[in-house]
């Protein structure tokens, strides 16, 4: 279970250093910054445009991740937004699949581009 | 299989990058109707001003959702202001039938007309958002308005302008 944990706290590391790199103050994570603080997942809103819309365009490119309130309206309203998108990650994913989901986001931002 | 192209038509990203009919009216005379989709979070708020004789003469926006739900409220309110409610109604039944699921639909078959007292219902540009039927958990991103609508004129006949 060790190795588990590794993997997931070395992945989860990975990934939030990618979406912070290619997009800045346009995605907004949610959660503790420190990687040994919080799991495998990370909940986020893309500026601009809304969870489910994120959604649809990442299923495209094979990405799937969860969007909307995640049985937590409550929350969703404490933070004011109208949902979030999450990823998650597991022993079966690598940094490959965090690659493919920053690529499929910035697919997404290309599409709704303002 | 369907694309996004199907479902995000330029029309409709156009109507979400620039909603018409943003805003608020004086309540009343208007009327003040609310939509919720709970599941997805979806919110849609419309100002209906009906006057004496049955002309929906304003309709205002507000809520917010994805670009689904929010084109689709830009678009009905488009079509319907200005027009009797008679014409609205059908506009309803019409768009509703649009977002009905067929199985000719799914398989891409265009032959899903409208029947009976719907002929001749134009939907015009509202038909950019037939592609959303291939994607079925997104139907009420883009029923929420005319259900909202629907809702408004259906309470709003009921109690008549004041005096």
């Amino acid at each position: 279970m060790d190795n588990v944990a590794a993997h997931e706290v070395a992945l989860t590391d990975y990934a939030l250093r990618a979406l912070r790199s290619r997009f800045g103050e346009r995605l907004t994570i949610y959660g503790p910054a420190d990687v040994d603080r919080r799991g495998a997942t990370i909940s986020f809103l893309f500026e601009g445009i809304h969870a489910h819309d994120i959604s649809q365009v990442v299923d495209e490119h094979g990405v799937c991740v969860r969007a909307g309130h995640h049985c937590a309206k409550p929350l969703m309203r404490v933070l004011g937004v109208p949902a979030t998108t999450r990823a998650s990650f597991y022993v079966y994913n690598d940094e490959s699949d965090v690659d493919a989901l920053v690529e499929s986001l910035a697919a997404a931002e290309r599409f709704f581009a303002i | 299989m369907a694309g996004l192209e199907d479902l995000y038509r330029e029309i409709i990203l156009d109507h979400y990058r620039a909603p018409r009919n943003r805003g608020e009216l004086p309540t009343p005379p208007a009327h003040k109707v609310e939509g919720f989709n709970p599941l997805c979070g979806d919110e849609v708020v419309l100002y209906l001003d009906v006057d004496d004789d049955g002309l929906l003469r304003d309709v205002r926006t507000g809520g917010q959702g994805c670009s689904i739900s929010q084109a689709s409220t830009s678009m009905m309110s488009a079509a319907v202001k200005g027009k009797p409610l008679a014409e609205a109604r059908q506009l309803i039944r019409a768009f509703k039938g649009l977002m009905s699921i067929h199985e000719s639909k799914l398989e891409g078959d265009a032959d899903g007309e409208p029947e009976g007292p719907l002929e001749g219902v134009r939907l015009g540009d509202l038909e950019a958002l037939q592609g959303v039927v291939k994607f079925p958990v997104r139907i009420k991103c883009a029923t929420l308005a005319w259900n909202t609508l629907e809702q408004g004129l259906d309470e709003s006949e009921g109690s008549p302008r004041p005096a």
